[in-house]
């Protein structure tokens, strides 16, 4: 197989040359220099390939506030609303539908726990629903709680706030080149007219073309750059005004894939060395000039040095993480000439804020309160000490806020963590005793609640969604079981399961004869008490679940 | 000195050392009274006789929290230390009981059968479970238990099949009658297990002679095949130490869980006739 190029598969096979044609005429476009963009990637295939063009009926939702999305919408006709305060109902945008169980719901699974697997009571009508995905919320569960419907229309309640939006205006592009989450909702006020364009069409189009690069990083700096350097530790004794100063000169970049599903990582599995490769490619090289400080927005990034004919692991950074600040201020401190220690890679997809050094030599290093601390000299440890750090940077454990890890030294393969799960979940346990190992360690097939949850983008219904504790569930029925989740996981931690009835029957869908599935993942026990029950239940200890980057699981390991 | 200070602030080892204070205290504080004033008591085996009933029926307790693994009992690795303390503070309350190791009486003695069984298996089972494991994690490649007899059944399948092959394609019968003769044997169950739960390494040298034996026989290409048969019997050992070491880690709790239950049947038995005709 050869390895996969950009446009083999076009975001919407059926866009026509006309519609590309009559984009290009309209004004967002038209004004655009194609001569800018590179002859493999000119603005009209970016068109015809990276974009799409959707109607909507009035009360379509189109952005889902707490959604990961790759796309932008640009709109072309009609009237968007976007609900900025507060937030619309969890459930009239498909979410909730869990609660914590009270103490005789929870006696009651002592006894009342199914024989029969993935059991659900649910009306023998039930359909796959893979056809119309769309959520109309003029006809949601709960409209009536958010929506006045007069004789004069339907109009969203006062104690809503909102904005309507009209043509030319775009929306999602932060959400979308960020990667982070969308921030509000946004309906179709009346028919509407969108044109999508994936995360890919959007970079090149910022990337080549200074208005719409200047539109988007104006919005970038305005609504979430400021808020990002206040709240970082070396910048928040800043003034407004220097902040400003540094946010208007701050650069942005973005690296790797978007998409690093399961089947780009069968391709990198493939090779030896990625590093350096397109799959992993560098941000910042050892030995190169070094231009500004890099933030990290979003992603992950892998730190090296060169060993042999290789590369060392030495570390990794994460949304929130710098690199380089004590690299240049101590070049800055000295006088010296300002070179990588060592090397940056990007590990699937990221985002990073690159601050110029000029600035951080004006206005950054003469009023930081006191150095910049050291990093943690990995190179001083013998290359034995590496094994697990590259595992967990390999594998992308780091991306897991609750990694199931396993002590094997310590697991006396009783079982009884998958027998907790089973009890807490009607008979159906939500995870696998089995997983990648690194010497005693095994990370066993157990959603991770990642910090970067790839399984998030795409979901139709929004039925996977995260809780405002950070945990990652599934709405049972809201979910349709079209398996974009279970594909996007790299780590193979959901399971499409097929459902039965309360006979045992498998239940089907009545239009097309298919067996009904649902998505099914570990959800932390959240609507028991006490936290996972698989941790408690283990008599020795062995099952952790692991936050790469706040625990010092790692750091002891290394 | 890392060591000291991880020893000295690990939480697992505060509440270690915290559980044995709780289990000396109350072995102390129902001891100490019992030789002190044992002759002003009416009935001083009483005392001690409800004390280790309790501790029996809170040792028997361990199992069926398992079953209650929805409530928040506190994590069940501080109910399995104080489990293996209060197994020892069980036994110390039954010599305090007995006044002896071995009782005089009639039944009495079974009951000491019973307790002494639950307590060697308890021992027994502690240490398979902290040295077995790393075995395991150590040996490499891990099967789960369930699937072990579908591995073995695929594994037969292909060495039949390659024994096919090799008579087929080389016009002789010498390794496939070897493997009729000897190594079948070795493939149709689980073999070596002694030596597997030893830590020996008979399996491995066993497998090693039957090889160089039959390939002093043995033209080119028939030793090709020979090395692909020795892949699957050394699969197969993996297998065996899995079955064996894995096994081993369920089946002392099937000696260990009849036997308790067994015991806290009898202790009640003992405390009705003691309650009933000797009161």
């Amino acid at each position: 197989m050869n390895r996969p190029k950009r446009w083999d598969q076009p975001f919407d096979p059926e866009m026509r040359f006309e519609q590309a044609e009559i984009l290009m005429a309209r004004p967002e476009f038209s004004n655009i220099d194609d001569s800018r963009f590179p002859a493999a990637t000119p603005l009209f295939d970016i068109l015809m390939n990276d974009c799409r063009v959707i109607e909507y009926q009035p009360g379509d939702l189109v952005i889902r506030e707490g959604d990961y999305g790759n796309s932008a919408f640009l709109l072309l006709a009609g009237g968007l609303r976007i609900v900025t305060n507060p937030d619309l109902p969890p459930r009239i945008l498909g979410r909730g539908g869990i609660r914590k169980k009270n103490f005789f719901a929870i006696l009651r699974q002592i006894w009342r726990r199914n024989k029969i697997p993935e059991m659900r009571k649910y009306d023998s009508n039930i359909t796959q629903g893979t056809e119309d995905l769309r959520v109309n919320l003029f006809d949601a569960e709960g409209a009536k709680n958010v929506f006045d419907f007069g004789s004069d229309g339907i109009k969203l309640k006062d104690k809503y706030h909102s904005v309507l939006l009209g043509g030319g205006a775009i929306v999602g592009e932060i959400a979308a080149l960020g990667r982070v989450q969308r921030t509000a909702s946004a309906y179709a006020e009346s028919k509407i007219t969108l044109l999508e364009i994936r995360w890919q069409g959007l970079r090149d189009i910022r990337k080549y073309d200074p208005g719409w690069r200047t539109m988007i990083d104006e919005n970038y700096r305005e609504k979430m750059l400021k808020t990002q350097l206040e709240t970082h530790p070396d910048f928040s004794d800043f003034d407004t005004a220097t902040l400003n100063k540094i946010s208007a000169a701050t650069l942005f970049e973005t690296y790797g894939e978007y998409e690093w599903t399961r089947s780009f990582r069968k391709e990198l599995a493939k090779q030896s060395d990625i590093i350096g490769t397109d799959a992993e490619p560098w941000v910042a090289r050892e030995g190169d000039y070094a231009d500004g400080l890099l933030l990290i927005g979003a992603g992950f990034a892998r730190i090296t040095s060169s060993i042999g004919k290789g590369h060392r692991n030495l570390g990794y950074l994460s949304a929130g993480d710098y690199f380089g600040m004590h690299e240049l201020y101590t070049a800055w401190k000295d006088g010296k000439e300002q070179q990588w220690q060592v090397s940056l890679s990007a590990l699937g997809y990221l985002h990073v804020l690159r601050i110029p050094s000029h600035v951080l030599h004006e206005l950054v290093f003469p009023n930081l309160q006191k150095p910049p601390e050291m990093p943690a000299e990995q190179e001083k440890k013998p290359l034995s000490a590496d094994a697990t750090l590259a595992w967990a940077i390999d594998e992308r454990l780091i991306n897991g806020t609750q990694s199931m890890m396993i002590n094997m030294d310590l697991c006396v393969r009783c079982d009884d963590c998958v027998r907790a799960c089973e009890a807490g979940h009607d008979g159906n346990p939500r995870f696998l005793r089995r997983g990648k190992t690194q010497g005693k360690w095994m990370a066993a097939h157990a959603c991770m609640h990642c910090v970067d949850p790839v399984c998030m983008i795409g979901c139709p219904t929004g039925a996977i969604h995260r809780t405002p504790e950070g945990v990652v569930v599934i709405n049972d029925k809201t979910c349709i079981g079209c398996a974009t989740c279970a594909n996007s996981c790299p780590y193979d931690n959901i399971r499409m399961v097929t459902i039965r009835d309360t006979s045992g029957n498998n239940l089907h869908d009545p239009n097309t004869g298919e067996a009904i599935k649902k998505a099914t993942k570990c959800d932390l026990c959240i609507s028991q008490y006490g936290g996972p029950a698989c941790v408690r239940a283990c008599p020795h200890g062995a099952l952790q679940r692991i936050d790469f980057k706040s625990s010092n699981w790692l750091k002891e390991e290394i | 000195m890392i060591l000291l200070r991880r020893l000295i602030f690990n939480p697992d080892i505060k509440i270690f050392i915290f559980l044995w204070l709780v289990a000396a205290s109350i072995f102390f504080t129902i001891a100490i009274p019992l030789w002190q004033a044992e002759s002003l008591l009416e009935a001083p085996e009483m005392v001690s006789g409800y004390s280790l009933f309790g501790c029996i029926l809170v040792l028997g307790f361990f199992r069926v929290r398992k079953h209650l693994s929805m409530f928040s009992l506190v994590k069940t690795r501080w109910w399995f230390t104080a489990h293996a303390i209060l197994g020892l503070l069980a036994l110390a309350f039954y010599v305090l009981h007995v006044d002896s190791w071995w009782p005089q009486s009639g039944y009495v003695q079974l009951l000491a059968v019973l307790m002494f069984a639950v307590t060697v298996t308890g021992f027994l089972g502690y240490v398979i479970e902290k040295v077995f494991p790393m075995r395991l994690t150590q040996q490499g490649s891990e099967i789960l238990f369930s699937q072990i007899p579908e591995a073995v059944h695929q594994l037969i399948s292909e060495a039949e099949n390659l024994m096919l092959e090799v008579n087929k394609n080389t016009a002789s019968d010498t390794l496939s009658r070897h493997y009729l003769e000897t190594l079948k044997w070795f493939f149709q169950k689980p073999r070596f297990v002694r030596s597997h739960i030893l830590g020996g390494r008979s399996a491995g040298y066993w497998l090693s002679q039957q090889f160089v034996t039959v390939n002093r026989y043995l033209d080119e290409n028939e030793k090709g095949y020979s090395a692909q048969l020795e892949k699957l019997a050394r699969k197969k050992l993996d297998i065996d130490f899995n079955y064996t070491v894995q096994g081993i880690m369920k089946i002392w709790l099937l000696l260990h869980v009849p036997l308790s239950a067994a015991l806290i049947l009898m202790s009640l038995w003992h405390l009705l006739l003691v309650n009933i005709y000797l009161l």
